[in-house]
């Protein structure tokens, strides 16, 4: 019973880190509260959905979405860096919270008009379809293709961040970004490439979570509630935070329903305050 | 020189001074005469309106002169109406004190919330209002004994005599007008200069001796009661109270609204309510697709007329005075 | 800046009073339909089949010498919207108002129906109460109370025999009303049923990710698992998911609404399991083999280019029945309106013949049960093994709800 609740909480972990990690480094770097960030992961289900089932070209569609989806998010995130956010980073923090909630209503909207109202079904990739069992159930052996991913990607986001000099300068940027301009960092470039980098995670976690619970409209509001939790718990701007409150955010919710269904995700909005009572800077976050 | 100039900017101020009571005579006039036509839907759509405006206005205590971005006002909008609506469906409460009630439900739920939430600043503080809303929201949607959750509290109404829209439009017109007076007193007094001087430079603040935190935390009821008489005015008219008016949705209109309208002028919020009814209500008629027009709208603002549509007030103050203004 | 106030003011004035004239002799009805936000998807289709129905008796003369204009609007599933549509289509001269929108929304516009005394008729409210405790004489329901809507399939588990039951929902007004009313006429019906504790799940509406429910209903091994009140994206996902489980393999499962195209929609062949869900359908794929429902189909796959949901079907009824109650009442009166519906007789495209019952306005609709299953005909999720159980004797009786309505 609580193997298997673990394990299911290992997948809602995963898909949760790669929305939340996204979030976290945009608010590191670019101190921009992105609300937009659930959208994105709605585009990348839907994105996913034309890839594997409107197009359907090969027997690989599923990995060719894997790479070109996140790509394209990561585009769109790029674009509306450098035409929306990069002209509002000075300004008082209404005008740059509300392009975001735009972007929500844009986004979902055209999402809307070009794939219809209905939920959508992506199928898994082939070669997936088997299950695993363990522990007396059988699991869709699809779901280890989450978990590993995950764990991949949070490998090559500590790589990036840690290990490259783009990530040395990303992280002068988001500790001192006047000190950082100062010493010559181009800080406009390392702006756009990290808002592509966290769009593009949201579009990653969109991909893997389309063939699990499909293309739906209304996914983005759900999507971004959950993130901006884990992101809190975590503490905002910090990678690390955000894979260790992913975890528990996930466990909290598999065992929650377990233990008192009604008030699961009343749980998760409850944590966040405490967090935000407490400790605000999460539990990783770098001190005020 | 100097006492040219005065003479100038004393005449131009008596002038705008002047100009300024022509256009509240104008609007006052406008707004008495808005029944007279008889047409329902206009009168219905004003009634919101002033509805939309209170709760804007009241948000811009906190975003405009506190410089508080707050993502859960709708919380305390709700308070209000559902406390007003509990009370007259379960106690059957004589209309004036369940009237009375809502917002000191709502100041109150503001003083718990505030206390906790003053204590931080910028990001953080934001995502705490937008914590503790979530979890009003929720407990308004799962008490359904109580609340009727997404069915929905209703069951009671106003007195008879405000049964016909027309009478109610008059009845909410003097409430909002009565509360706009008073916000303006309040923006306007010491205590809300002190807040515009703890927005603009927060340590200069604490340097001179106020105490920044109680004086947010006072920012933050006072918001908290006007957005509760919103919600009273709202649960009447509507004969019912929905969860939705706590929802996430209901705080970011308000702040559309403040973004439309400008959050630095005490009028912007009215300007911006009235502006946004316009779009809600047109742009559906039009296509399906009216998130992304406003969407697209609220982008467009955002780019290029980031102070709000209340900016083109300033052609009603003499230039002195302007540029004195946008120095401060 | 007060000026733009005022000229605003007098736009909004302008354009109310250009949109709302109109030629004087035509029948208006206010069609308020949920055509964004949560409802959207039964909304717009309820809307459209409301436009065939009033297109083609307006192609056949009309009701009582007058065309029927339709009076549209989008209350964007939002409440307070749907109330001032209602009040906007009245004051713009609507004799009678037909809402398919949400549960919160239909309650608010019930309530202003009563006071202004127009007749309203719900197109997607299900909830008993309705009809029942906040029922009133300008309240009138075409479709099924829910209670008709359980009730066949609650005698089809009791056939069957579950006694260990988990249940899994979304946290609204519908699946709570269902939940609550399937398990106690189960538990009437047969006291050794019982819902395994830890088992009752309540899902935020619009959950999509259900793999750390299914792991829990897989350790509580239950006999059957109810999920009817998981509608929309849930449902779908659900039964997905379940699939790639192989839940179904080793516990039964029911939903009395699985069978409404809108709900089972975005399932694919491979997601069902054969013969193993029971379910029931207020439109069933494939459609009835009557000629009212054929010639509905193939009309509003003409009309529209898709194919119909039960919505469309029920805003198409609805339309005919208000044309009927008005050529019987004899002239364009509300009043008259309202009391020529008591008794009145219709035939749905997908329930077929029906009755109107006077004393709570709520119809002998029925419901198609089966199991879910697949439509190779056309290409979307059906029900196999069908029957229709006419709504009837699932309905309260006049004294129950004299009594439900004096409380």
């Amino acid at each position: 019973m609580i193997e298997l609740q673990l394990i299911s909480g290992l997948v809602s972990a995963a898909i949760l880190f790669l929305l939340a990690s996204g979030l976290s480094l945009i608010f590191g770097v670019c101190h921009v509260l992105n609300l937009a960030h659930g959208a994105f992961f709605l585009l990348a289900t839907f994105l996913a959905y034309m890839v594997t089932s409107q197009l359907a070209v090969t027997e690989f569609d599923f990995w060719i979405a894997l790479i070109l989806v996140p790509l394209a998010v990561a585009g769109v995130g790029a674009v509306a860096e450098i035409t929306l956010f990069r002209r509002l980073y000075g300004a008082n923090i209404l005008l740059q919270v509300l392009p975001t909630i735009a972007l929500i209503f844009i986004i979902s909207d055209l999402v809307r008009f070009f794939w219809g109202l209905e939920p959508l079904a992506v199928p898994t990739p082939t070669g997936f379809n088997f299950p695993i069992e363990l522990f007396g159930v059988f699991f869709p052996s699809y779901y280890a293709v989450v978990v590993v991913a995950g764990a991949l990607v949070a490998l090559l986001i500590w790589f990036l961040v840690y290990k490259t000099d783009w990530g040395l300068l990303i992280r002068a940027v988001s500790q001192d970004r006047d000190m950082a301009r100062a010493l010559g960092v181009k800080a406009n470039r390392i702006f756009t490439s990290v808002f592509a980098l966290g769009t593009g995670l949201a579009g990653v976690g969109g991909v893997l979570f389309a063939p699990i619970g499909g293309a739906n409209l209304g996914t983005d509001m759900d999507a971004v509630i959950e993130a901006f939790a884990v992101v809190v718990v975590g503490g905002l701007g910090s990678v690390w935070g955000s894979a260790v409150a992913a975890l528990l955010i996930g466990m909290l919710k598999a065992f929650g329903i377990l233990i008192v269904p009604q008030f699961a995700l009343a749980f998760v909005f409850g944590l966040m305050a405490i967090v935000l009572v407490i400790r605000p800077t999460g539990l990783f976050g770098a001190r005020e | 020189m100097n006492a040219r100039v005065e003479q100038m900017t004393q005449g131009g101020a008596a002038a705008a001074s002047r100009r300024t009571l022509y256009v509240l005579a104008a609007v006052s006039i406008l707004l008495l005469a808005i029944p007279v036509f008889g047409y329902q839907p206009l009168i219905i759509n004003a009634t919101d309106t002033l509805i939309l405006a209170l709760l804007v206005l009241s948000l811009n205590l906190l975003v405009g002169y506190g410089g508080m971005i707050s993502m859960g006002h709708a919380a305390f909008f709700a308070t209000g109406g559902y406390t007003a609506g509990l009370l007259a469906k379960f106690v059957d409460t004589p209309f004036l004190v369940a009237f009375a009630a809502g917002p000191l439900a709502a100041a109150i739920l503001a003083a718990i919330i505030g206390a906790l939430c003053v204590r931080l600043t910028h990001a953080y503080f934001i995502m705490l209002t937008l914590a503790f809303a979530q979890l009003v929201y929720t407990v308004i949607w799962k008490w359904r004994g109580l609340t009727g959750g997404d069915d929905g509290l209703i069951g009671f109404s106003p007195p008879t005599f405000l049964l016909n829209n027309t009478v109610y439009y008059y009845f909410a017109l003097a409430v909002v007008t009565a509360c706009i007076y008073a916000l303006y007193r309040i923006c306007e007094s010491p205590f809300g200069r002190t807040l515009t001087a703890i927005r603009d430079n927060p340590d200069r603040a604490t340097f001179i001796g106020v105490n920044v935190r109680a004086k947010q935390w006072t920012a933050f009821i006072i918001a908290g009661f006007f957005a509760g008489v919103a919600g009273v005015l709202q649960a009447y008219f509507h004969r019912g109270m929905f969860v939705n008016a706590a929802h996430f949705i209901t705080s970011a209109d308000a702040l559309v609204i403040l973004l439309l309208g400008g959050s630095r002028w005490f009028v912007g919020p009215l300007i911006g309510a009235v502006v946004f009814k316009i779009l809600f209500i047109s742009i559906p008629t039009i296509t399906v697709y009216w998130p992304l027009f406003i969407g697209l709208v609220i982008l467009a603002v955002a780019l290029f007329m980031p102070d709000g549509l209340a900016k083109f007030g300033d052609i009603l103050r003499p230039k002195a005075i302007v540029r004195e203004r946008k120095r401060a | 800046m007060k000026f733009f106030k005022s000229l605003a003011l007098a736009g909004m004035t302008a354009s109310m009073i250009a949109g709302g004239t109109a030629s004087a002799e035509t029948l208006k009805i206010g069609l308020i339909s949920a055509k964004s936000g949560v409802f959207a998807i039964f909304g717009t289709s309820g809307e459209k089949g409301a436009m065939l129905a009033a297109e083609e008796i307006n192609a056949a003369g009309g009701v009582l010498g007058r065309k029927i204009e339709l009076i549209t609007s989008d209350s964007k599933s939002r409440p307070e919207e749907a109330s001032r549509l209602f009040r906007e289509a009245v004051a713009q001269g609507a004799t009678v108002v037909l809402g398919v929108i949400g549960s919160g929304e239909t309650q608010a516009v019930s309530t202003l129906a009563r006071e202004q005394k127009v007749p309203f008729f719900t197109g997607l409210g299900y909830s008993r109460f309705l009809t029942e405790e906040a029922g009133h004489r300008y309240f009138l329901r075409i479709i099924t109370n829910s209670s008709a809507y359980y009730g066949p399939m609650v005698e089809r588990l009791l056939k069957d025999g579950h006694k260990r039951y988990c249940t899994i929902n979304n946290d609204f007004a519908f699946g709570r009303d269902l939940n609550e009313s399937v398990m106690a006429d189960l538990k009437k019906g047969n006291p050794q049923v019982e819902v395994l504790p830890g088992c009752e799940f309540w899902v935020p509406l619009g959950t999509t990710d259900f793999s750390t429910y299914l792991t829990a209903l897989l350790s509580k091994k239950p006999d059957i698992v109810m999920f009817g009140g998981l509608v929309g994206p849930s449902g779908r996902a659900f039964v997905a998911q379940a699939n790639q489980f192989g839940l179904f393999q080793r516990m039964a499962g029911a939903h009395p609404a699985l069978g409404w195209p809108a709900n089972a929609v975005g399932l694919r062949e491979q997601d069902i399991p054969k013969r193993t869900i029971i379910t029931g359908s207020d439109y069933p794929y494939p459609p009835p083999k009557t000629e009212d429902s054929e010639r509905f189909f193939a009309a509003f796959k003409k009309r529209w280019n898709e194919d119909p949901v039960s919505e469309a079907a029920h805003g198409y009824a609805t339309i005919q029945f208000i044309k009927k109650a008005f050529e019987k009442a004899g002239k364009v009166d509300r009043e008259a309106f309202i009391d020529a519906t008591a008794g009145l007789d219709i035939v749905h495209p997908s329930l077929g013949a029906m009755k109107m019952r006077g004393f709570d306005n709520q119809s002998t609709a029925g419901v198609w049960v089966g199991y879910l299953g697949w439509s190779k005909q056309y290409n979307r999720p059906a029900m196999e093994d069908v029957i229709f159980v006419p709504g009837e004797k699932y309905l309260p009786t006049e004294e129950q709800v004299k009594k439900l309505r004096s409380k």
